[in-house]
């Protein structure tokens, strides 16, 4: 190395030392909610780089200017932290990797580190598949992994078609994940990784995730939640021994609505037995750096900080939400016309107990208005109708305020019908497995009052 | 020659930043180690100049033999300069003597040389082009819409410049915020009153214009409004074309007023009539070339010859042309307004506003503006920046197919006049070849059969689109008597020559023979 890029590697190590004593010093000492509004940007930071601007400025650019070449060599040989080009990095996507992983971390002893991607889907695949790779040279070296049957219908048929169809590589599904034995009895020395979605979309299952954490790591292999419906202000795998946090970040985290963004948080020294020691010690930076680098799913600088302004309200949210979504929960209930509601925040489902173990609002007991730990459930839920599939439609096609659409996580109340819609492409037999019946409707309770998307459920039931 | 820094050669830059610093608060912008000049610098921000504080890095480093010999102080005063060596070459050829014939590298990869002290009074001078510094518009314009007033930002080297969608700015610390609030030292506090990027867009288009400063506003409007009531008073009076976009007649007509501006009307192609509106209360002078919808064309220089005798100042709206034709300081205005919502963004996605001129008038411009409140979005700024790359080009092919537009419609035997500047048929046709590069991307025309053919033709189209505003992608078609002029009576659209069937039409930058084909089969159905 010459002494030129010997010079921007020792400044480097200054601005890093810095910027970790930060963190560790000030940044993880604060509540989840100033650690959502602020993250990582310091008020040092925005006035010595960013004009003093207070929000975190919008780096609209490809790529980055070099001083010089020794700068540059530096750069691209990853020994500096720089971003080059935004495919690779960018200083807006920066604070919002920042902010997702202290507060994924939250609660965690030790450090985690995020890779934002385009899409939940991308990170789905960029969480995935750095162990889905052969680790000798036998052409006859099979690979599988074990997956919760109740996920969304797009990472089903990431998992069924893309992975297993066009590679081979085999998805063993768990059809009752809250029996660990069932999970104990999928995995075999190809197995590469367990993976769960909880809660579930559409049909809110729920399982003791430490107990497949534990069963994980007693194989040699990591845990990897898809945590998009709790968020982290209800849920943190990481802090129970997760290796691997996915989040489609499109839904609750930006509730706005503006836009697609997904992320992978990963702890440090993740459990894994791939022989790359890079990708065990800090994946979230491997798979930035290298298959990301070269896959190119990257996100857009202008929606991670449309999306950081939406995070910085997180816990308030996710609250207002819950407590809507459980007032609606309970109107669907006692109605003559629902079969069965699928919410776990009700006492009489029967994963109400399991849930209510492990989905608290983060700092409940540092709220005033609580003062004590507070169990929440979420904005989504999901119910069938005594009426069946007609019945359902009938319903579905006379809701006036609420919106017809798939999605989820809106600060918009919005209802789906996943067999024809969400979880379409998997076909009658799977949507079996995973439970999804066609008079299943989701429904993703917003921030409006309560009372009105009551009233509008209720002129849509009595059609029904 | 702007000074950029003066120089003070020190034994410990951590020492004396604790004076620099911590007892003056001058701001550190970078500590940064020159090894090939045995050197550390520190540069501290004192409003526009910068304090570099130099530290030897060895004993036979220059400047330890200047502590050495002359003790710490001042060492040199540096100037900024466009073009480093065609400076180096010019000062030689006036005799002085150089240190560095060549350049040599400077702080942040800028390029450096210094005169001998025994040419200048003892006074050690460096010379200093920065690394990316604007173009300064030596450069040609299509150069300029795309590099000028724009560098890498300095701290993420991001070459786009990232847009500062802020509120608010923090200060270091009490004292700092005072400064900032008395305009002591340069930065941030709010973005109503200044944003980096918005800031950014002021001195690209100041720069495109040839205009030494400028101010952005949330619309055209905004613009001219602020520029009138920051010139002129109650009981004074503006002296005004008659032939002005109807947004702008309006204002003039309607609003100033009731704040006790007089606005006087004048057909300022007349230069008797022009002369004669002004006097002692007039303040400010202002024309529209080409105006809107006609296309009339003012000369710019003549005008200007004559407001300039009286002491007002002209103050003109070159929208429909943009500095790519035509640069009205260049032929001496005073003050040059834009709405940036039509070519400047040039995607229909924006609304913007612009005022450029001298220093010390924008600086009044925005004492004035920053208590209005009519600012800018940063997005809608940066919007603005990224239209302005391509506004070259697009102001090519605006022209060419306005051309071909115009000279179809000016032989079709349904249309009774095109007003185009570049016909030799239109009045303002010499003087617009004078003043102009080219004509622009407008056009008027006036269908036989008057309004109701008019409005039969604007119903027919189907690739053009009935819209107002101008200056799009998309071709646009409107009406001006009952559209963007209906602030005309009936009988000032006359006075203006605005007939009841004129059409106005802006030239989008679809395939000019489709654009043809669509007014074809309109005209075809009247």
């Amino acid at each position: 190395m010459n002494n030129g890029v010997q010079k921007y590697v020792d400044e480097a190590r200054k601005h890093l030392a810095e910027r970790s004593r930060y963190i560790k010093n000030e940044v993880r000492k604060w509540k989840f909610d100033t650690i959502a509004v602020h993250g990582a940007y310091s008020v040092k930071e925005a006035i010595e780089n960013n004009q003093g601007s207070i929000i975190e400025p919008i780096y609209m650019s490809s790529s980055q200017a070099f001083r010089d070449s020794d700068e540059m060599e530096a750069a691209l040989a990853y020994l500096i932290p720089s971003w080059t080009y935004s495919r690779i990095h960018n200083p807006s996507i920066g604070y919002l990797e920042d902010t997702l992983a202290l507060l994924e971390g939250y609660g965690f002893d030790g450090e985690t580190g995020c890779c934002a991607t385009s899409s939940g889907m991308a990170a789905i695949a960029s969480a995935t598949d750095p162990f889905l790779v052969k680790r000798g040279t036998r052409s006859d070296e099979k690979i599988n992994f074990v997956s919760n049957a109740q996920i969304y219908g797009g990472t089903f048929q990431q998992f069924s078609i893309r992975k297993m169809q066009e590679r081979g590589i085999e998805c063993r599904w768990v059809v009752e994940p809250d029996n660990i034995d069932e999970w104990a009895s999928r995995i075999d020395g190809d197995t590469r990784f367990l993976f769960g979605e909880l809660p579930s979309n559409p049909g809110l299952m729920f399982f003791d995730l430490k107990k497949v954490i534990d069963l994980a790591h007693e194989n040699g292999i990591p845990a990897i939640f898809d945590a998009t419906i709790a968020t982290p202000a209800l849920l943190r795998p990481i802090q129970l021994g997760a290796d691997i946090v996915i989040h489609s970040v499109t839904k609750t985290l930006t509730a706005s609505g503006f836009g697609m963004a997904g992320a992978v948080i990963a702890r440090r020294n993740i459990v894994s037995n791939i022989d790359s020691e890079p990708m065990k010690e800090d994946f979230a930076a491997y798979i930035k750096l290298l298959p990301n680098r070269d896959i190119g799913w990257c996100l857009s600088p202008f929606q991670a900080i449309l999306t950081l302004n939406d995070i910085r309200t997180l816990r308030s949210k996710v609250d207002v939400l819950s407590q809507n979504a459980m007032k609606v929960a309970r109107f669907l209930n006692g109605h003559a016309k629902i079969s069965q509601v699928n919410y776990l925040g009700l006492e009489n489902h029967p994963l109400y107990e399991v849930a209510s173990k492990y989905l608290w609002l983060v700092d409940a007991e540092h709220d005033e208005h609580y003062r004590k730990a507070v169990n929440r459930y979420g904005h989504l839920m999901s119910f069938q109708f005594k009426g069946g599939v007609t019945a359902a439609r009938k319903f579905f096609d006379n809701l006036k305020r609420i919106w017809r659409a798939t999605d989820l996580g809106r600060i918009k109340s919005v209802a789906t019908i996943p067999a024809i819609s969400t979880h379409q492409q998997m076909g009658e037999d799977l949507r079996d497995m995973a439970n999804i019946p066609a008079d299943l409707v989701r429904l993703c309770i917003g921030a409006e009052h309560p009372d009105d998307m009551i009233a509008d459920l209720e002129q849509a039931l009595d059609k029904a | 020659m702007n000074l950029n820094h003066i120089g003070i050669a020190v034994r410990s830059i951590e020492e004396q930043l604790r004076l620099w610093h911590g007892v003056l608060g001058l701001r550190i912008r970078s500590v940064e180690d020159l090894a090939e000049q045995k050197v550390r610098l520190a540069m501290l921000e004192a409003g526009a100049v910068t304090i570099e504080l130099l530290e030897p890095l060895t004993a036979d480093s220059p400047i330890a033999k200047f502590i050495a010999k002359r003790g710490e102080g001042l060492h040199h005063l540096s100037f900024e300069v466009p073009d480093i060596n065609q400076t180096i070459r010019a000062l030689k050829n006036r005799g002085l003597q150089m240190i560095d014939d060549v350049p040599r590298k400077g702080a942040h990869g800028s390029s450096i040389a210094f005169v001998h002290p025994s040419s200048t009074g003892g006074v050690l001078i460096e010379l200093c082009q920065e690394a990316g510094i604007t173009r300064g518009g030596t450069m040609h314009i299509e150069t300029d819409v795309v590099h000028g007033g724009q560098h890498p930002d300095k701290w993420t080297g991001a070459l786009a410049p990232p847009i500062y969608q802020t509120s608010t700015f923090a200060f270091r610390d009490a004292d700092h915020g005072a400064r900032l609030f008395k305009g002591e030292e340069a930065g941030h506090i709010y973005t109503r009153i200044s944003n980096p990027t918005i800031e950014l867009l002021a001195a690209k288009i100041a720069l495109l214009e040839s205009a030494e400063a400028g101010l952005i506003f949330a619309s055209g409007l905004a613009s001219i409004f602020n520029v009138v009531v920051a010139t002129v008073r109650a009981g004074e009076n503006v002296v005004s074309d008659d032939t002005i976009y109807g947004g702008t007649y309006t204002l003039f007509r309607n609003v100033l007023p009731r704040l006790g501006i007089e606005v006087i009307f004048v057909d300022a192609t007349d230069p008797e009539r022009f002369a004669g509106a002004i006097n002692e209360r007039t303040k400010l002078a202002f024309i529209e070339t080409p105006a809107n919808p006609t296309l009339k064309i003012i000369d710019i220089a003549a005008r200007a010859e004559q407001t300039r005798s009286r002491g007002v100042p002209l103050c003109v709206d070159n929208t429909f042309a943009t500095p790519c034709l035509q640069r009205p300081i260049e032929h001496g205005a005073d003050i040059v307004v834009h709405s940036a919502t039509k070519y400047f963004g040039g995607h229909g996605d924006i609304i913007g506003g612009v005022a450029v001129g001298r220093k010390d008038f924008i600086q009044g411009l925005w004492k004035y503006a920053k208590d209005v409140g009519a600012s800018i979005s940063p997005f809608n700024a940066w919007l603005i920046l990224r239209g302005l790359k391509t506004l070259a080009v697009r102001m090519e092919r605006h022209c060419a197919n306005a051309r071909k537009i115009a000279d179809y419609l000016d032989r079709h035997e349904k249309v009774e006049k095109v007003y185009y500047p570049g016909l030799e048929s239109h009045p303002g046709h010499d003087i617009a070849c004078h003043q102009m590069r080219d004509f622009g991307g407008m056009i008027g025309f006036d269908v036989k059969g008057g309004k109701e053919a008019g409005k039969l033709m604007m119903n027919s189209v189907k690739l053009c689109t009935l819209a107002v505003s101008l200056g799009d992608v998309d071709t646009l078609i409107e009406h001006p008597g009952s559209m963007t002029h209906s602030g005309y009576s009936e009988k000032e659209l006359l006075e203006c020559g605005i007939k009841p069937g004129f059409v106005r039409l802006s030239a989008g930058l679809e395939h000019v023979d489709d654009i043809i084909a669509d007014l074809n089969q309109a005209l075809d159905r009247i």
